[in-house]
């Protein structure tokens, strides 16, 4: 089992080059095709609503003009994509198709962004996001992903070569298990697993035996950590955690908690989409 | 991501040898690890609750009674998983591990099959469930529906009887839908090792919103080859359609996405999976 097919929702921002560069190097040691899909909506859809009628030449203006921002757009996305495969030696090609080497293809779509990278996520081992401060976009783009279409989702700030060491952040919940069963791929190929077990003083123990054997049951032997979380910064406390024993990835389940609960108070799945410490994969 | 870790709830009845022998036969496709435990409720739970007190006596002669019919349960249990083990070769064994032959093991819990569902179905990769054909059924559709549902984990549902293979080829049941490509995705690791690969388009491709055509693209990077069939005039429902296929082709395995309706819809207007659920000829592969 491996990833075979990675998708990179793109907008031609800056973003880009971070997300793309990410996903050729988790597509690297599966030589996995990776789509970068721009969804963008119909121009002449996409004309503003101010109340007063528009002139017929007022609304050809705003559609060449929206025609040449999607334009520009994809224009940027094709030389972000050229100078990404250059760096990271990938090949460019133009329909999606596996080869000796990591494959990237470019796929625009017309619609309403949100529905169709849910339409095109749900049929991808793996979707990859630069990550979410400043843009609220790309948030809401990640979350769905993950809560909408329950696909795994990658993200990192400086990505690794190869996903060596991976750390599991373990809270005994149902997102923590599919979190596990989504990174079997990445899992697979590490040299070291380790079990992160989070403890909160005032939350009940649980034991590991069932992760511990369901991983054994994939012929995989990891060791076990103990992390007890003081205070309500699990997010801090395991991101230190990791990057101070230098995780290549980590893996946790996302939302745990309701996504209500998560905004009002803060929670490990937003600060991870935001700003990521280290390479992160999170599932729900 | 893959299925090495499958999980089957036994309750001592004959459908357990169904469950069981459908399992090795998937296990040995994927070489997967087969966990069988017999779920028996507290016997104390057996006593009757009424206004009347009941003698010291009495409740003791009621959980005897109890306990003496759990542990023909169980025997019978064991006997089904004795002798599906041998039958199909499969390895017992008290860890689990990863090899090229099934591995499989026994263990007994006591609680309620939706409570040990809640705390095990998480970390397994596909959990098997007998046919809910005859009126039995009741007490395990609601841990399948939960399974499905709440835990996100896919289900094999058992057809009455057992077969000799399962997946080695596949119908997939196609109607765009969220719940179809989870379906998909899920059952993978199954469609990597068939040998032959079928969609059935139970909806016209232009109206939905992730067409065939992508499906099989995702497939192709997958390197599993498929064909399609439309099934575009349905004289009978969508699910009867789809059992039809399957048997008149000999499909031994059909994956298709479960309640990708809303439960209410389902069980208000009669839904798909339902039906599936109660007249399954061939194995099903569900996910939501």
């Amino acid at each position: 089992m491996s990833y075979a097919k990675i998708l990179v929702p793109v907008d031609g921002s800056d973003r880009d080059a971070c997300a793309l560069t990410t996903a050729i190097r988790a597509a690297k040691p599966f030589n996995a095709h990776v789509v970068a899909l721009y969804a963008h909506p119909d121009p002449a859809e996409a004309l503003p609503i101010i109340g007063v009628p528009l002139t017929a030449e007022a609304m050809s203006a705003v559609i060449d003009g929206n025609t040449k921002i999607f334009r520009t757009a994809a224009k940027r996305i094709h030389d972000t994509i050229a100078q990404t495969c250059k760096a990271e030696g990938a090949r460019a090609v133009a329909k999606p198709i596996r080869e000796d080497a990591v494959t990237i293809s470019f796929r625009e779509v017309i619609g309403y962004p949100p529905r169709a990278i849910q339409a095109a996520a749900a049929l991808s081992d793996l979707a990859v996001c630069a990550p979410c401060a400043g843009s609220p976009g790309g948030f809401e783009t990640a979350v769905d992903l993950i809560l909408t279409e329950r696909r795994p989702v990658l993200l990192a700030v400086e990505p690794p070569q190869a996903f060596r060491k991976i750390m599991i952040g373990w809270n005994n919940s149902i997102p923590a298990a599919h979190a596990i069963s989504a990174a079997m791929p990445f899992l697979e190929k590490a040299e070291i697993i380790e079990l992160v077990c989070l403890q909160r003083p005032s939350a009940p123990d649980y034991g590991t035996d069932n992760v511990v054997a369901y991983l054994k049951a994939h012929g995989m032997n990891c060791s076990e950590v103990h992390l007890r979380i003081l205070g309500t910064a699990v997010h801090t406390s395991l991101a230190k955690f990791a990057c101070e024993n230098r995780a290549d990835l980590l893996v946790i389940g996302g939302f745990s908690h309701s996504r209500i609960r998560e905004t009002l108070f803060g929670g490990i799945t937003n600060e991870f989409l935001r700003d990521p410490p280290l390479p992160v994969l999170l599932s729900h | 991501m893959s299925i090495a870790k499958i999980l089957v709830p036994l309750n001592g009845s004959r459908k357990d040898r169904v469950s069981l022998e459908t399992a090795f036969a998937l296990a040995k496709r994927v070489h997967a690890f087969v966990d069988a435990v017999f779920v028996h409720q507290d016997v104390r739970e057996a006593m009757p609750v009424s206004d009347m007190p009941i003698s010291p006596e009495i409740m003791q002669s009621i959980i005897d009674a109890a306990d003496a019919a759990k542990k023909v349960a169980a025997n019978a249990a064991r006997e089904s998983f004795s002798m599906a083990a041998a039958q199909c070769d499969a390895k017992i064994v008290s860890v689990p591990e990863k090899g090229d032959t099934v591995t499989t093991t026994y263990r007994e819990e006591t609680g309620h099959l939706r409570d040990v569902m809640d705390r095990e179905a998480a970390l397994a990769d596909l959990i098997v469930f007998p046919s809910m054909a005859g009126s039995d059924s009741e007490n395990v559709r609601q841990p399948l529906v939960d399974v499905l549902t709440r835990q996100g984990r896919p289900v094999l549902l058992c057809a009455e009887r057992a077969c000799k293979t399962v997946g080695s080829a596949v119908l997939i049941g196609w109607d765009g839908g969220a719940a179809a490509a989870q379906a998909l995705t899920s059952s993978l690791p199954v469609l990597e090792k068939a040998d032959a690969v079928q969609f059935a388009c139970v909806r016209p491709d232009n109206t939905s919103e992730r067409p065939l055509r992508d499906a099989k693209e995702y497939l192709s990077l997958h390197g599993v080859k498929a064909c399609e069939t439309l099934i575009s005039a349905p004289k009978l429902s969508i699910a009867e359609e789809l059992l039809e296929t399957a048997a008149a082709s000999e499909y031994d395995l059909l994956v298709c996405g479960g309640y990708g309706h809303s439960r209410m819809l389902e069980t208000v207007f009669g839904g798909t999976t339902d039906y599936l659920l109660s007249h399954a000829t061939i194995p099903i592969f569900l996910a939501h």
